[in-house]
């Protein structure tokens, strides 16, 4: 027969644990989920692009002028990006209508793009785009390096300068590619590729022309057979290409962009022109556009030209180099160029701008270049052409307006940033307002700083942050001491019952005696007898004082220690008895925790006690076990052994329960008639205790 | 339960760390930064690089400014490359001294290094070679060419000299040297700087055409000016003054004759060799300090016989291994 109590010490229960492992599942859950999200962001739903919402689009590259449907690059730089950030489709059609404005270069639609850089071929993916010279349509899979996947000659007839629409279906490693002309007819091809990109960004793509997008919409693919026989079925002949024609195209092409740049010889120098009253009739300068719209000026050196009722047949854009011709009208102290014709004859990437101060453009010196200038911002808006912002530096207040584009956001500006403007000042009175001392007239802008931290409703912030954590420490502080002091009672208490159960009762017994032999004066023996009890008791007190006293102040931490210490009391108990004792430790020896040595130790020495004293055994053994989680403790007789549960309790296992509860420990005492005895205790070790194993020797 | 959470915990965070290490420094990547991208040049010498990098399995970045002047581009470029701790470098700097610094800061960190097309300044040594175009094969073969076609007798413009490179100011000085050596009638009638705008340089060519002094020839030092001084016969609708121009880019005004002979480089074999120099770097092997690949003159008659090595067929290479 046997008894078995049930009490852990882990340094998190079940429910706990289950809970941690729980949120650890829901937070790796939901950290893939949102990687896997990120990789695979396909289309919920067709999109129409709307290229006036600048936060959807990223630009690499190319000067980028959106409208609501339709967007224009104007830079004819070679490899300008604009990429839609709002999906990242795998299986799509793609569908867009492009026109070109001029005869070199290419233009068309960037599909699967991935790791996007400013460059000429800087990404992975797919394009699939026009070049009007060799009257083509090409698919290239471009790696930081382009490869030819598909080609379809167009009519070499073909006017580029009117809408075409261009359609591309990627479903898995499957693409179709079509193009559909002005005049209705329509060409396609596919092919499938091994080991295609599956997925990635949708954007445009020009190189070395001027284009125009519309419609730009994207849809997941539907079934591949129905549009491969819709295709098939409005798909014109595949033309041919012809060697000697294409030569002839690009020796055009050549013909073109030569005669663009032809020189005149008439060109006079911006600086000739007095600034004093005067008019001057039929004249040609030539000179980099400084700045565009509202405020159109050429520049020639350190000087430049306003230039009113601009008349040019192309789009002009900063960084051109043009030739002018009208007629120059002066006033004091600026020079105006009206009805001017412009004819841009090539393009120069713009001069890094002057870094000046508010003061330096404060006092006029610097007018019509190309500037940089840092304020402080103090409000924004946005206008019906673009943005107007008023900054500050030091005690100068300045205007600065421009319009949005796909590198300015102005939602992301705060009053009290730090702004650098990138443009150009002038103080005319429809810019300046005559409130100011000059307007700046912004390309771009960077933000250097976000506004100061210490606002005042930060600091206010923070002090009632400090606050909060002032209370929170008084109260941590305060929840200490109470748990200190109720510590203190408690083991106050435990020493007073301590010692009403050992001393208190021992006088109890050694008075009783006492009066007992003083009643009985006459009777030596009875007297005799009586101070032989009160001795008796006396020496049992002592011992068991002295017990408690060792258990007030544990030495033996040590797991190993604490077997020995155990077979030490044996032994003491042993004089003159004749018990063999057996002890042994098992497992790495290391410090327990304190509640777990100290109820160990005074759990065995009351097992000991009881075999001694009960059990007549011949055989005594001490055992410990130490792994890395738990520590179990058995004591085991060879004794008589008992049966009944009512002995049991009188052998002081309710206190050996009661040591054993205190620690969460399991105990169990198994017992049968002549078959001695064995306690033992299983006690699991918080993981701090875990660790220690790693250091200890 | 609780040994179980405690190994969940420590797995994790372990598989964090290593996760988050691997995101900041991809180990073995060779970054390279040529002038600009997307030319017949630049292309060429890719597929070069390229093809070692595959055989050695390295893997390869490739970027470069749109605009063959835009130095702070490419630097910015190679700043993003030193943020991702690439094993190694090949740099052909768009403005030489620009990028004397940034390459100092590469050896002191003991990173391979090679230089191509421009003598930077520093002296090669461990971590830094040179592989160069031979501009004074170069210049030998324009000059035997202008004197071939001139009977040893003319008057000459130069033009796309460069002056942000040493590589330009050697053509022009070696080309002048081995004239007025070996060939004292051809005399030089006008000198003109490059850039990087076609329209520019035709507007050059044009003046040097309408100029009072007769020329029977031009040079021009790179593509930019060759191609220029090709638009300005176009636009004058003349073709008597021949052109012998530098470096690849259009074959077909050399095939109908617009452009006499182009002296290109072996690029391919210069992107073969950078990249092999950062292998042997990496593997802790010496390399040849400098490197001269010898450039070839190219006219009507034998493009075909070299177009192909010259002008390598880069669109039907599959870059995607890279």
């Amino acid at each position: 027969m046997g008894s078995a109590m049930n009490a852990r010490f882990p340094i998190l229960s079940k429910k706990a644990g289950a809970y941690l492992v729980l949120i650890v599942i829901l937070f790796v859950s939901v950290v893939v989920a949102a990687v896997c999200r990120w990789q695979k962001q396909d289309l919920s739903a067709n999109i129409k692009a709307d290229f006036s919402s600048a936060e959807s689009w990223r630009a690499l590259g190319g000067s980028w002028q959106p409208s609501h449907n339709e967007v224009s690059e104007t830079s004819s730089e070679r490899g300008a990006k604009l990429l839609l950030l709002l999906a990242r489709p795998d299986n799509v059609i793609v569908d867009v209508d492009l026109k070109l404005q001029q005869f070199n270069g290419e233009a068309g639609i960037l599909f699967r793009t991935q790791d996007e850089e400013e460059g000429v071929d800087s990404l992975h993916g797919y394009f699939l785009g026009v070049r009007p010279v060799e009257s083509e349509v090409v698919l290239y899979r471009e790696d930081y390096g382009r490869k030819l996947l598909q080609r379809i000659i167009l009519p070499y007839a073909t006017d580029y300068s009117k809408w075409i629409h261009l359609s591309v279906r990627a479903e898995h490693c499957h693409f179709i590619s079509t193009v559909t002309l002005s005049d209705g007819s329509h060409y396609s091809a596919s092919m499938d590729e091994d080991r295609c990109i599956e997925k990635g960004h949708v954007g445009l793509y020009s190189s070395q022309t001027l284009a125009t997008w519309r419609n730009l919409k994207i849809h997941r693919a539907i079934p591949s057979q129905q549009v491969n026989e819709q295709l098939s079925s409005q798909s014109t002949t595949a033309i041919e290409p012809n060697q000697q024609l294409l030569e002839k195209r690009m020796m055009d092409s050549y013909y073109a962009e030569a005669s663009n740049g032809f020189d005149s010889p008439e060109v006079r120098p911006i600086s000739s022109f007095p600034l004093y009253p005067g008019e001057f009739k039929n004249v040609v300068v030539r000179g980099m556009i400084a700045s565009t719209a509202p405020l159109f000026q050429i520049q020639d050196g350190m000087v430049s030209l306003a230039i009113l009722n601009e008349t040019s047949k192309v789009l002009i854009k900063q960084g051109d180099y043009v030739e002018a011709r009208g007629e120059v009208l002066c006033h004091p102290f600026w020079c105006d160029f009206t009805h001017a014709e412009l004819r841009p004859l090539w393009s120069v990437r713009p001069k890094p701008p002057f870094a000046v101060t508010a003061s330096q453009l404060a006092d006029g010196s610097i007018r019509g270049l190309s500037i940089t200038i840092e304020g402080t911002l103090l409000s924004s808006k946005v206008t019906a052409n673009g943005f107007e912002l008023i900054l500050s530096d030091h005690e100068y207040r300045f205007r600065a307006i421009g319009s949005q584009t796909f590198r300015m956001k102005l939602p992301l500006l705060k009053p009290g940033s730090r702004i650098r403007l990138y443009g150009m000042a002038t103080s005319r009175v429809d810019y300046a307002l005559n409130l100011y001392p000059f307007a700046v007239i912004t390309e771009n802008l960077e933000v250097i700083s976000g506004p100061p931290f210490w606002t005042l409703s930060h600091e206010l912030w923070i002090m009632f942050a400090i606050m909060v954590l002032f209370a929170g420490s008084v109260y941590a502080v305060h929840r200490i001491q109470m748990w200190n002091i109720r510590s203190l009672l408690r083991e106050r208490e435990e020493m007073a019952l301590e010692m009403h159960d050992t001393l208190a009762q021992s006088f109890t017994g050694i008075a009783y005696q006492l009066q007992a032999a003083i009643r009985k004066k006459d009777d030596v023996d009875y007297i005799l007898s009586h101070l032989d009890g009160a001795l008796k008791t006396v020496k049992r007190s002592h011992r068991e004082v002295s017990k408690a006293i060792s258990s007030l102040r544990p030495q033996h931490r040590d797991a190993k220690e604490i077997v020995e210490s155990l077979r030490t009391v044996a032994e003491r108990f042993n004089v003159g008895s004749g018990v063999v004792i057996e002890s042994s430790f098992q497992g790495r020896n290391r410090i327990l925790p304190v509640s777990i040595a100290d109820a160990f130790f005074r759990i065995g020495q009351e097992a000991i006690s009881n075999v001694f004293l009960h059990s007549k055994c011949q055989h005594l053994k001490i055992d410990m076990l130490l792994t890395h989680s738990i520590a179990r403790l058995t004591v085991m007789d060879d004794g008589v052994g008992y049966q009944s549960s009512e002995i049991l309790d009188g052998l002081g296992l309710s206190g050996m329960k009661k040591r054993a509860a205190k620690i969460r420990a399991d105990i169990t005492l198994q017992s049968s008639s002549g078959q001695g005895t064995i306690v033992l205790v299983e006690a699991h070790l918080p993981i701090s205790n875990m660790l220690q194993q790693l250091f200890y020797p | 339960m609780t040994e179980k959470v405690f190994r969940i915990a420590i797995l994790a965070c372990l598989t964090g760390l290593f996760m988050n290490l691997g995101c900041v420094r991809p180990r073995g990547t060779i970054a390279i930064l040529p002038r600009t991208t997307g030319t017949p040049l630049w292309e060429t010498f890719h597929l070069g690089a390229s093809e070692v990098a595959r055989l050695q399995d390295s893997a390869l970045y490739w970027n470069a400014p749109t605009d063959e002047s835009d130095i702070e581009k490419q630097l910015s470029i190679f700043s993003a490359c030193e943020k991702r701790r690439m094993s190694g470098y090949i740099i052909a700097p768009d403005i030489t001294i620009s990028f004397r610094s940034p390459v100092q800061r590469l050896l002191e960190e003991k990173i391979p290094t090679v230089i191509v097309n421009d003598m930077l300044g520093p002296e090669p040594g461990p971590y830094l070679s040179y592989v160069l175009n031979d501009e004074s094969a170069g210049a030998e073969l324009a000059a035997q060419y202008v004197a071939q076609l001139l009977h040893g007798h003319g008057s000459i413009a130069l033009m796309g000299q460069v002056t942000v490179r040493e590589e330009g100011g050697e053509r022009s000085i070696d080309l002048e040297r081995i004239l007025a050596k070996s060939y004292p009638g051809i005399q030089i009638a006008s000198r003109n700087s490059d850039d990087t705008v076609v329209a520019h340089q035709q507007n050059i060519a044009q003046q040097i055409l309408h100029n009072k002094v007769h020329i029977d020839a031009i040079i021009a030092f790179s593509s930019t000016s060759t191609r220029g001084a090709f638009y300005a016969e176009l636009a004058e609708k003349s073709q008597h003054v021949p052109i012998i121009g530098y470096d690849q880019d259009l074959t077909l005004p050399l095939k109908n004759g617009y452009v006499r002979a182009v002296i290109v480089q072996d690029v391919r074999k210069i992107g073969q060799i950078a990249m092999s120099n950062i292998a042997l770097e990496l593997q802790g092997k010496p390399v040849a300090g400098y490197t001269l690949v010898p450039p070839m003159l190219l006219t009507r008659d034998n493009l075909a016989q070299y177009q192909s090595r010259y002008f390598a067929d880069t669109e039907s290479y599959s870059w995607g291994a890279q």
